[in-house]
């Protein structure tokens, strides 16, 4: 009798032993993780963006035939809907992204107009290669709000110049750029890398989790923080603004585009897919890790900074020229919290190693 | 008084002017072996021996002569000689000086058996008893001369070799774990003086020799220390070839051609004029690469001149000019290395070199017993590299967003060197002293900027102040004495001990542009006043060494070194190009020692084995890491002294030839060679997590070398080769990682080094004495592989081996 008391007990000791400590790989499965964030988040958040460009394009087509007020409204709205929607897919570039560039070729900002004005004049210009300053989301801002004071003087543009043809045969070379663009990432992703980041296990250098959280550590601190928020509010100019740096510079979305990316980067933190389910995500993963503590902190971060972005009084560009900077101000502060407890603190817990080369600068 | 008067008489007329003749004669060693350049004095003149031991006097009237030899090596011998009525022909064997000074391990010829060679324990003014050595004999080994084929040159040695051009351009010489970058962990000299950008700021050796004007490449492995420089690595010295001494004039040329365009030309002339030796040399090369964008323009000059002004004094001045320009294909990662190895990831990256070397000798017998060598150089040299240097570029990108940078780097340097060796004896044994000192001052003025946004080899900085930028000066200064004893404890036994004591001078001054500028389209942001910085480290140390030699019987050896090595920090260590990489202030220079203990011998003239056990001891090893500069700031790039390590293993070279064992008197040589380096090294502790206990970087775990090749007297040769390196990475890594191949980097500049094998095959035919051509075939198999990752320059990413080629030359002699 007392040899199997010591027998259980051993079990039992036993059984405790390998489940505390000697074991670091975490609870959940990562695979579950990994198939969550690729299958039902990025995945369909290329094939968003790739749609929101259909009805853009349409309305472009339409334009080109048909250079109307009516028309040129459906083409803003559909220009809008589609530059919401790429902020919530724009996080994203590794692999595929990263090998075509993706961000440089639809959401170069600031764009160059002179550039842009130049290759207007250009006979056939083929926008496949470079062109990083004068295409995309940003060329598509000037060309529908910038390139005249009013909306008078930008059907005016398109209606009586000389040069329309030019200038709307442009307008349809950079959808049709996107449109390839993406199209190119979303094919590279099904036909192979989906299966490849369905294995690269673990979270070290090279491993699915390690390139997203590099990718989005890299993106909330260059895109977010800094070219959407921070430079034009003049942080990298002892405070003289830039607000011509600034996103959505002539159509004034740039609040708008801000408060959709940081709520699409929060959604993915934790693990919310396309169709608005709860799935695994970050958060799970740090809390099967033992560090609830700092999901909860890190949670409640994204939504005191988002509110803060929320805030900010629109047209930022505006109200940065005004200089009415407080709010923005506090927005900053938090984002620069919130990407210190990402960039240190969350990626320290899931043992990921920041590989990308930061800039000096607080 | 009368038959006085006749014999006066008779001996007048004999004396008369009329009647002249020739004394010529040979010599050679007790062996029968030919002694070349000895120094023949016979009626108030001086001549020297040839290559057979021959020399000859002319004209000369009959009569009572004395006849002296000297030479080194062996004695003194003089000799009267009587001229009759005609012609004198002497037949002289000299004997050996000293049996047990010649501590050498050859007798055997050196152009005869084919084999590699070792340096002698002495030579000029040199120690090398107990040392490992190599002597890389360019007339036998068998390698594609016009492309500088390090693969092939280097094949008997066990050292690990990066090719990363195809023409040769820049020599990758590495092994027992250091890396092979620019054989920056080598000393590295051309006749004697150095040919670095600077020897210990910026050991980079952006200047090779052209081999086909190398006469033989000597290698001294890790205890080289003590005499020449700290190096790890040890020193390799190219000895250039000279003109024939018994020729006014001799022409060279060979003229190549071979696969993707390439075309070298080859033309020398050299010769002796009375007490001057001269070889001169001019090279081009040029070729459009194997891979997209890679193509090369290369030009090279040498002149050297040897004066025997007495038969003591012996002055040689060197002149050197190199300049190349080679456009930069970039680095691929893995996917674009599978896809295509040939493709160019940069279309407007050019790398420019400029390189002015000259040196001043004076060798000074004061007897047979005491040399004095005194050599001065000075090197004028330039390094430019101009295009992008970020990975987000793309070939038909624009350069609003990625422009191209220019690092332009200018380096000035003097050295002077003096050796005195003496021999002297203790009892009844030998003893050779050895000692000397250096002075070096260099001056290396880097500057890095925006550079000129077109496509042309253009190497000019454009709005230099509205762009990030440095400038930084790095002068260094070296002065060192050394000094080796050679003893001989019995004719078998000899130790030499050694002592350095070096004092090092490195020092960065300039300053860094702070321009902010947007990430997106690089618009100005801001500017701020530019960032001044100074740093200053001198040190001085004293550096330890011993070698030891045995010697059962003659050709046959046992030795082993022990030595103190050091490697100061380098320019590059204190100031990267790179401002996103963090310098650790307090990063100290790398200290170890080296150790080797091998045997070699030659069999006969059959076999011959150089086999070697090394080990290897590296302390506070300076390597790249991520760490946190303070709390609460994200993790940078970080430059530090990442551990100690330890590197050992096995270099066995097994040299045999077959027809001498099968049919000792066959005109033909049928040789098979064998070199097996072998490598184990780890850090043994750090305390940066992760790296202790992994397996050292560039430390290929086994390189096998092998080859065949086949002599039919001197009219056909024909040789195959197989070199043979194991996986490995360079970055730190653990076992598993390696054998599983799972070494994950976050870009293609760090990662794995897959295992790669490569053949290779050239054919040689004399027609007569004047013309021969050749067929070499590199890389037989086209096998694409690679033997290094870049993380700048020419990269970033990995540099793809070139593929197979063909080549073929034809030389003339005259």
């Amino acid at each position: 009798m007392k040899s199997l008391r010591y027998c259980i007990l051993a079990l039992i000791i036993g059984l405790m032993g390998s489940c505390d400590g000697l074991d670091t790989t975490p609870d959940i499965d990562s695979k579950e993780l990994r198939t969550n964030m690729g299958e039902e988040i990025i995945l369909p958040s290329y094939k968003n963006f790739q749609s929101s460009l259909t009805p853009l394009k349409a309305a472009v087509d339409s334009f080109a035939q048909n250079s109307d007020s009516e028309h040129l409204k459906a083409v803003k709205t559909a220009f809008e809907s589609a530059y919401i929607t790429w902020q919530k897919a724009s996080f994203y570039q590794f692999g595929p992204a990263e090998d075509a560039l993706l961000r440089q070729h639809i959401n170069n900002f600031p764009a160059n107009t002179t550039n842009i004005d130049d290759n207007i004049l250009l006979e056939n210009v083929d926008l496949t290669y470079g062109n990083y300053t004068s295409k995309g989301f940003p060329a598509l801002d000037y060309l529908l709000y910038g390139v005249a004071t009013d909306e008078e003087g930008v059907l005016f543009y398109y209606q009586e110049d000389a040069e329309r043809e030019k200038r709307l045969a442009y307008l349809q070379a950079i959808v049709v750029d996107m449109q390839n663009k993406i199209a190119g990432v979303i094919n590279t992703w099904e036909t192979s890398y989906l299966a490849k980041f369905n294995e690269a296990s673990g979270t070290g250098t090279g491993s699915a989790i390690g390139n997203v959280v590099n990718a989005f550590v890299l993106h909330f601190e260059r895109h977010l923080r800094d070219n959407k928020v921070g430079i034009p509010l003049g942080v990298r100019s002892f405070g003289a603004v830039q607000p011509d740096k600034a996103e959505g510079l002539y159509s004034g979305l740039s609040v708008t585009l801000a408060s959709a990316n940081i709520k699409a980067m929060h959604d993915f933190y934790r693990g919310v897919s396309t169709d608005n389910v709860n799935g695994l995500g970050f958060d799970d993963f740090m809390i099967s890790l033992d560090q609830a503590n700092l999901a909860t902190e890190i949670d409640a971060q994204f939504n005191k900074t988002t509110n803060e972005i929320n805030l900010i009084p629109s047209p930022y560009v505006e109200n940065l020229e005004q200089g009415n900077i407080t709010q923005a101000d506090l927005a900053y502060d938090e984002l620069k919290a919130l990407l210190l407890l990402l960039k240190v603190d969350m990626t320290n817990a899931l043992s990921v190693q920041i590989t990308y080369q930061d800039n000096d600068g607080d | 008084m009368a038959k006085n008067a006749l014999l006066f008489l008779f001996l007048l007329v004999n004396i008369s002017a009329f009647s002249q003749y020739r004394v010529s004669g040979s010599l050679h060693s007790p062996a029968g072996d030919p002694i070349q350049g000895a120094d023949i004095l016979f009626n108030g003149t001086f001549g020297t021996s040839d290559a057979k031991g021959l020399f000859v006097f002319e004209n000369i009237p009959s009569g009572q002569y004395g006849l002296e030899v000297y030479t080194d090596n062996f004695r003194h011998y003089s000799t009267a000689v009587t001229v009759g009525q005609e012609d004198v022909t002497l037949d002289i064997t000299l004997q050996p000086l000293e049996e047990t000074l010649d501590t050498t391990v050859v007798v055997v010829p050196k152009n005869d058996d084919g084999f590699n060679h070792h340096l002698k324990a002495v030579e000029g003014t040199s120690l090398n008893a107990g040392r490992k050595t190599d002597v890389v004999n360019l007339d036998e080994t068998q390698t594609n001369k016009a492309t500088n084929n390090a693969r092939q040159t280097y094949s008997h040695t066990s050292l690990n070799v990066w090719e990363s051009d195809e023409a040769g351009l820049q020599l990758g010489l590495g092994g027992r774990g250091l890396s092979p970058n620019r054989t920056s962990n080598f000393n590295t000299r051309q006749n004697g003086y150095d040919m670095s950008a600077d020897a210990l700021g910026y050991p980079e050796s952006y200047y090779t020799p052209t081999l086909e004007g190398v006469d033989r490449i000597e290698i001294i492995r890790g205890a080289a220390v003590l005499q020449y420089g700290t190096q790890f690595g040890g020193m390799v010295n190219f000895v250039m070839k000279e003109g024939p001494a018994d020729r006014k004039a001799q022409i060279e040329s060979r003229q190549t051609v071979g696969s993707f365009g390439f075309f070298n030309s080859f033309n020398s002339v050299g010769g002796t004029v009375g007490k001057l030796n001269y070889y001169t040399y001019f090279n081009y090369k040029r070729g459009d690469g194997w891979r997209e964008n890679g193509g090369f323009d290369y030009k090279s000059f040498y002149a050297g001149f040897r004066h025997q002004t007495t038969k003591k004094l012996k002055l040689s001045l060197d002149f050197t000019h190199m300049d190349y320009l080679s456009q930069q294909s970039g680095g691929l990662t893995d996917q674009q290395f599978l896809d295509d190895p040939r493709q160019a990831t940069r279309d407007k990256d050019f790398f420019a070199v400029d390189w002015n070397l000259g040196a001043f000798q004076i060798d000074y017998e004061f007897s047979n017993k005491t040399k004095l060598n005194i050599r001065n150089f000075g090197l004028y040299a330039q390094r430019k590299a101009v295009g992008h240097l970020d990975r987000d570029y793309r070939i038909g990108g624009d350069n609003t967003t990625s422009p191209r940078e220019l690092l332009h780097g200018t380096y000035l340097n003097f050295g002077s060197e003096a050796r005195l060796l003496h021999k002297y004896n203790i009892k009844k044994e030998s003893a050779i002293l050895l000692f000397g000192g250096r002075f070096y001052r260099g001056n290396t003025d880097n500057k890095q900027g925006h550079a000129t946004q077109n496509d042309e080899p253009e190497f000019e900085f454009e709005d230099y102040d509205q762009w990030s930028g440095s400038d930084f000066q790095n002068p260094s200064l070296n002065a060192s004495l050394f000094a080796e004893n050679l003893f001989n404890l019995s004719d078998k036994w000899s130790v030499t001990p050694g002592l350095r004591f070096e004092y090092i001078q490195t020092n960065s001054y300039g300053y860094t542009n702070q321009v902010y500028r947007h990430q997106n389209d690089n618009s100005l942001i801001s500017i701020e006043d530019p960032l001044y910085d100074e740093r200053n480290l001198s040190r001085s140390l004293l550096l330890a060494g011993i070698g030891i030699s045995y010697k059962p019987k003659s050709k046959r050896e046992f030795y082993a070194n022990l030595a103190r090595n050091y490697r100061s920090i380098t320019f590059s260590d204190l100031r990267l190009s790179n401002p996103n990489v963090w310098i650790d202030p307090n990063m100290t220079d790398e200290t170890g020692f080296t150790s080797d203990i091998g045997a070699r011998g030659y069999i006969n003239k059959v076999f011959h084995y150089d086999a070697s056990l090394f080990f290897l001891k590296y302390n506070d090893r300076i390597g790249s890491t991520w760490a946190q500069p303070e709390p609460g700031v994200s993790p940078k790039n970080f430059r530090t002294n990442l551990g100690d390590a330890v590197s050992m293993g096995v270099e066995a070279l097994m040299e045999m030839n077959l027809t001498q064992w099968l049919a000792p008197n066959a005109k033909s040589k049928f040789l098979a060679h064998l070199d097996v380096a072998y490598t184990y090294a780890r850090y043994i502790h750090s305390d940066i997590p992760g790296v202790e206990g992994s397996v050292v970087e560039l430390t290929p775990p086994v390189i096998i070398k092998t080859g065949l090749s086949y002599q039919y007297r001197k009219k056909f040769k024909i040789a195959y080769q197989y070199v043979y390196t194991h996986k490995h990475a360079n970055i730190p890594a653990s076992p598993q990682e390696l054998a599983n191949e799972t070494v994950l980097a976050p870009y293609a500049t760090l990662g794995m080094i897959p295992t790669y094998s490569v053949m290779d095959l050239s054919l040689a035919y004399n027609y007569n004495e004047h013309f021969s051509i050749e067929a070499n075939c590199n890389n037989l198999l086209n096998r694409a592989y690679f033997t290094r990752r870049a993380e700048g320059y020419p990269g970033p990413g990995i540099i793809p081996s070139a593929g197979r080629a063909f080549y073929i030359t034809v030389a003339g002699k005259f």
